[in-house]
């Protein structure tokens, strides 16, 4: 329709994105990289391998509107995806945005007619765009046969809950005798409690989830752990028969779980139901390709195929040093090795294009990351291969802050000060920080900032450890509460739900109306730790209900029998009461409840799983109002419930899920994961390196320079053998030291303007028995003996300026 | 490292942090009918998705569209399908059944006044089972399946397209300078229509003289269609300003012409559709409805189609039958056959008219549609932008009251807009 140079230039003057080459001949040409990524034919298989803040949803938007309107691909004929909703959104929003951007221009520019009528027939919205899970049910459904249901996949949250029931519960794993406690023990998690029902179904769900995604011969894991052999090998027989279980009772339901929605669009390649769709395929686009696993390559691969038959190709966008979702079964070694299958499976061999150009953050920060990506000689061997160039940092007229960190005696009094320091920052004057000669002074921006201009980014953003002291989440969130003008922090993951004060009261007052004397309970299997916090939640309620008589009323109401006024007592003993009706009352006379954003994501977690465990359940999650005494039946539907909704909340089965907590309200400081932050970027970016090293006992070497590899790598070593996956060419424990430097590396590169590393004292101490390995304040993994102090090349952080 | 030349950093501050532009997407029916009947409460169930706890429109909706879907495909790719009248028991049930199942598994489960499932081992008789729901599944599909499904060239087409928010929403202050709007319809050609001229649908639209025009000429276009779990709303007329839906469902179909057409810019929509099958089996609230709307007791005659005061005396009589069992607000079938629906008597009639509606659809119309749902979106995303800046959901999301959508809103008993409302109260019933 247009010619690549007048696509270019409309980019340049409609979009202010000139990828044109540079007039003069300096010899720098910064952005020849992205322009070869966009202007690459429509049958160019390409490999971006893209740094932090380089711009690829840029590049990749770019380069699918250039075969629009340069090449003539319909959007119909094109697919692009990506690892998380958020992702998929900010692209698709940007294709649309610059996609009819670029179209209004045109309209105005295009005088030929056929053109013209061309122009107006591009629909962006035909475009397939998403993620692979929701790609996935759109093709199914609307490619399926009159008869074949279309699929739907099982939200996470009852997901886990069927693994509890139907895999732990119903299939004896909690029984002692059986073997599974030995095969748990060689893939544990990081609690050293014995493990409830809840933790062995996360076993389950993980083992479940690697059988799929690595598309592991069962059979010939079976065959290697004879039935007849060791506990832990009978303990594979135990594991694979409970998930067999959970499968099924997924399919007597009608549903399947994501691993399974994947498996049935592969296998739809074979029957031809998307042939429809397929014969006019031309372009795939798969972004944060560093987390694909191999389920998902061969899924891409067969549209690779398809698109290479007419005459299109793949372009896969990623970077190894941010894979961080190995625990979600991402293989980064597929993305390491991407040229190689990618000509062996699909036959072609992609141009390899790098984008280091960083507009994000300033010298200073790239700088900084690009030192501390570079420091483990070992972690750069496992890199894609030949190494790629270092990051530049291209923002143009940034202030140069040094970087920063404010390390105190105790989380306590670094969370004092922290709290000072975000205080001044959002609502004082600013704090100055002197580094050599130079004063520079760190405020937002008092017009158009915001309290969401900070983050502070954790591995964990419990409030409490799991012996109930407070961590800087909580301390944190209390001072600055205390501040003169008080902030708040959004923190929704901040406690388990089974923890938050509201919620505990909401499920303590459901149960005095259902259960007062917990007599129900006590009737059903529950572990000790379910029976506990039932019993907690109870006494929170209790303990509130003098101060709310209404709620007292309504509670003596539910406890009698007494129907309202207004209802038929006869009518009313038959009714069938679903859990959510019954919450949504109570939370009438909750107001912390009703209106607060904190509060209303974790209210979604509780009627959420009402909603869907009501899919397995037996009284659909509803109760008979009934008489007192309460019969049978009235007392079944409550113990029903309680098993399928309370106890799986009890045991932590349930939380609230990432995905839902999509917008950061701009008046709260964000607390958030590195796994939360990722695809974000903040002006300031604050990286707890190490706040619970007050007390070592909580800051265990998993969470900072692993001795021991971890639940994913081990069972990566487990069913590698038995998967089509290339042999692992690194231990156990070099892939847990990659993957902590890679946490660390994401964190440290959402800063835009100001990052501070902040912790205790205790991680700069040199003396031996003193010393605190930890990857993000600059250890490398062990390089022999004696080790010290080449283990260490950040010894005191002398690139940070102390606050 | 290359640094800036010049710099103060007394004078400069922090980057700001710009939230992502991003192109919102909203559904025609779940998101902007809901934040125009109310704002808060689409806060609450749209995008705090907070689920209902009775969802009995949603699963109604959700029923009836699904069965007459799945009856569309089957009657296109099953033999046995494809004559009609399909038998009930052989034909019908097996969708419903499906239908059901695939609601289940979505955790939206059928409301027992409406469906009950049926277990071939144990329920015997399955007609002692039947509800409403089913009623109106068989209804909907003998009075329109065997003439719709030979004139439908697709099913279910998803349809998506994006338009700018309305210019005079600064920039600024949203997040977003175009959304996206969705839907879903079934699209009858022209092509069709004119081989079929003694088809009732094509009787129907042959009505109207625009239509007729358009049909004796020979250009190419569509006609839409959408199915409605619900009875036919009234037209506003100034005695009921409130009554939105009548407009607003024309607009819904304005709005899905102007999005085929951004699919097939070749083809024009002309006309769109609408089948209110609740009308073919209403319940007795809905013909008590249907009389005191056609004007009953001296009352204003407030619906497009009255009833007639001889039919009054039928409606009232169907109303018995449909009411028969009325504790679980089951049919009781012998009765039902009475009133077999494609009878002459008048109320049989009256009711196959008021089921379907024809929104004639040109470029002004299309217009006005767009114009209303662009000033939706400008409001949700101001109502957005309010609780980002201030994160206070009360302020930035006001309710509104409307007796129907409030009685049936979970959040009713702490909502300000129920505050003095008759009939409503802060205390929660129990149970």
């Amino acid at each position: 329709m247009i010619s690549l140079d007048h696509y270019f230039n409309i980019v340049a003057d409609r979009l202010r994105l000139d990828l044109r080459p540079p007039q003069s001949s300096t010899g720098i040409d910064p952005n020849a990289e992205q322009r070869s990524a966009v202007s690459a034919s429509p049958n160019q298989p390409l490999f971006m391998v893209a740094g932090p803040g380089s711009g690829k949803t840029t590049a990749s938007t770019l380069r699918i509107l250039k075969l629009i309107l340069v090449d003539g691909l319909d959007p119909s004929q094109m697919l692009a995806t990506t690892f998380t909703r958020k992702a998929a959104a900010s692209l698709r929003s940007r294709v649309i945005d610059y996609g009819e951007t670029l179209r209004e221009t045109l309209r105005a520019e295009l005088t030929d007619s056929a053109a013209q009528s061309r122009l107006e027939r591009i629909d962006l919205n035909a475009m397939r765009l998403g993620t692979l899970d929701s790609i996935a049910q759109d093709l199914l459904t609307e490619f399926r046969l009159a008869g074949a249901a279309a699929p739907h996949p099982l939200e996470n949250l009852a997901r886990h809950s069927v693994f509890v029931t139907v895999g732990v519960l119903e299939q004896n794993l909690h029984q002692s005798q059986s073997s599974f406690p030995a095969l748990f023990k060689e893939f544990p998690d990081y609690d050293t409690r014995p493990p409830n029902a809840a933790r062995k179904a996360a076993l389950l769900v993980d083992i479940h989830d690697r059988l799929g995604n690595d598309r592991v011969n069962i059979d010939g894991w079976l065959a290697g752990n004879p039935e007849n052999g060791t506990p832990r090998q009978r303990g594979v027989h135990y594991a694979t028969n409970a998930i067999q279980a959970v499968r099924q009772a997924f399919v007597d339901a009608g549903v399947c779980d994501f691993a399974g929605l994947s498996g049935i669009l592969l296998e739809s390649f074979e029957t031809g139901a998307l042939e429809p769709f397929l014969r006019n395929l031309r372009f795939i686009l798969v972004d944060e390709y560093q987390d694909t696993n191999l389920l998902q390559e061969a899924i891409y691969f067969a549209f690779a195929r398809q698109a290479r038959t007419n005459n299109g190709s793949i372009c896969v966008v990623g970077d190894d040093d941010q894979s961080i979702y190995r625990f979600r079964g991402a293989t980064v070694d597929l993305f390491q090795r991407f040229e190689g299958r990618l000509q062996k499976e699909v036959g072609v061999k992609p141009q390899r294009i790098e984008l280091m150009n960083n507009y994000r953050s300033t010298p200073v920060v790239v700088n900084f990351v690009n030192q501390f990506i570079a420091l483990d000689p070992r972690y750069q061997t496992g890199r894609v291969q030949p190494l790629k160039p270092e990051i530049v940092a291209r923002r143009q007229d940034t202030i140069p802050y040094p970087i920063m960190r404010m390390f105190r005696p105790t989380r306590k009094e670094l969370a004092r000060d922290l709290a000072d320091f975000i205080h001044d920052v959002v609502h004082g004057k600013g704090r100055t920080v002197i580094e050599g000669d130079q004063t520079f002074r760190v405020a937002v921006d008092p017009e158009h900032g915001s309290p969401n201009d900070v983050a502070l980014l954790m591995n964990s953003v419990m409030e409490h450890t799991a012996s109930g002291i407070d961590r800087l989440p909580k301390l944190l969130r209390d001072e600055l509460a205390g501040q003169r003008t008080p902030l708040k922090v959004f923190n929704p993951r901040g406690q388990a739900l089974r923890d938050q004060p509201e919620i505990s009261f909401l499920l303590g007052a459901a149960l005095l109306c259902l259960d007062p004397e917990g007599e129900i309970s006590a009737g059903l299997r529950l572990t000790n730790d379910e029976s506990t916090r039932i019993n907690d939640w109870r006494n929170i309620a209790l303990s509130n209900l003098t101060k709310n008589q209404r709620l007292q009323a309504f509670v003596a109401r539910w406890q009698t029998r007494s129907p309202s006024r207004s209802n038929n007592p006869n009518r009313a003993a038959g009714e069938r009461v679903g859990l959510n009706e019954l919450f949504y009352k109570l939370v009438a006379h909750i107001p912390d409840i009703q209106y607060d954003i904190e509060q209303l994501a974790l209210l979604e977690a509780v009627t959420r799983t009402v909603t869907a465990a009501s899919v397995f359940a037996k009284f659909n999650c509803e109760v008979i109002f009934g008489r007192t005494p309460l019969d049978g039946l009235v007392k079944a539907s409550i113990a029903a419930a309680i098993r399928d909704v309370f106890a799986p909340i009890a045991n932590g089965a349930i939380d609230t899920n990432e995905d839902l907590l999509v917008t950061l309200p701009r008046d709260r400081i964000s607390i958030m994961t590195v796994h939360q932050a990722k695809g974000l970027e903040f002006p300031i970016t604050i990286v707890d390196v190490g706040s619970d090293a007050d007390n070592m006992r909580s800051f265990k070497a998993w969470k900072r320079y692993p001795g021991s590899p971890s639940r994913p790598h081990l069972l990566e070593n487990e069913l590698r053998p038995y998967s089509d996956l290339d042999n692992l060419n690194r231990s156990a424990l070099d892939r847990a030291f990659d993957d902590m430097v890679r946490q660390a590396f994401v964190a440290f590169s959402r800063a835009q303007d100001v990052l501070i590393l902040v912790g205790c004292d205790r991680l700069l101490e040199e003396k031996k028995s003193r010393r605190v390995p930890n990857i993000a304040t600059g250890w490398i993994r062990p390089q022999g003996n004696p080790g010290w102090p080449e283990d260490w090349p950040w010894r005191g952080l002398p690139q940070t300026v102390e606050l | 490292m290359d640094c800036p030349k010049q710099w103060n950093s007394e004078a400069m501050n922090v980057s700001i942090r710009k939230a992502d532009k991003i192109v919102p997407e909203y559904s025609l029916t779940g998101d902007l009918q809901s934040h125009r009947r109310c704002p808060r409460q689409y806060r609450l169930y749209n995008l705090a998705a907070l689920p209902p706890s009775k969802p009995v429109q949603q699963w109604f909706g959700e029923f009836i569209h699904g069965v007459m879907e799945e009856a569309c495909l089957r009657w296109r790719d099953d033999d046995d399908y494809r004559t009609f009248p399909w038998d009930w028991h052989t034909l019908i049930l097996p969708i419903e059944m499906e239908i059901y199942a695939r609601l289940q598994a979505k955790g939206l489960k059928a409301p027992p006044g409406l469906f009950r499932r049926y277990d071939r081992v144990n329920d015997g008789d399955p007609k002692t089972l039947r509800r409403l729901a089913s009623y109106r599944a068989e209804a909907a599909i003998s009075t329109w399946a065997p003439s719709l499904f030979p004139l439908v060239t697709s099913v279910e087409v998803r349809l998506k397209g994006s338009r700018r928010i309305p210019p005079d929403v600064p920039s600024a202050i949203t997040r977003a300078d175009r959304y996206s709007v969705t839907g879903v319809v079934d699209v009858l050609s022209a092509v069709d229509l004119r081989k079929s001229p003694d088809n009732p649908i094509v009787r129907k639209l042959l009505e109207n003289s625009v239509v007729r025009t358009e049909l004796e000429g020979t250009s190419d276009f569509d006609v839409i269609v959408d199915y409605k779990g619900m009875r036919r709303p009234i037209p506003p007329d100034s005695s009921q300003p409130d009554n939105r839906t009548w407009e607003e469902q024309a607009w819904q179909l304005q709005t899905y012409s102007w999005l085929r057409q951004q699919q097939a810019p070749d083809r024009r929509v002309i006309a769109g559709v609408l089948l209110y099958l609740n009308e073919l089996v209403p319940a007795r609230a809905d013909i008590k409805e249907l009389i005191r709307e056609s004007g009953d007791g001296g009352h204003p005659i407030l619906t497009d189609l009255p009833a007639t005061k001889d039919d009054w005396d039928d409606a009232t009589a169907y109303a018995r039958a449909v009411a028969e069992a009325s504790a679980t607000q089951s049919v009781d079938d012998d009765l039902l056959d009475e009133y077999d629906l494609a009878s002459d008597r008048p109320v049989m009639k009256l009711l196959r008219e008021r089921s379907f509606r024809l929104v004639p659809i040109d470029q002004f119309t299309v217009k006005e549609g767009l114009a209303n749902f662009d000033r939706t979106v400008a409001d949700i995303e101001g109502c957005v932008h309010m609780e980002g800046q201030f994160g206070d959901i009360k302020s930035a999301w006001k309710p509104s009251f409307e007796r129907r959508t409030c009685t049936a809103c979970d959040f009713k008993y702490h909502c300000e807009a129920t505050v003095s409302q008759k009939g409503f109260s802060n205390d929660p019933t129990v149970p």
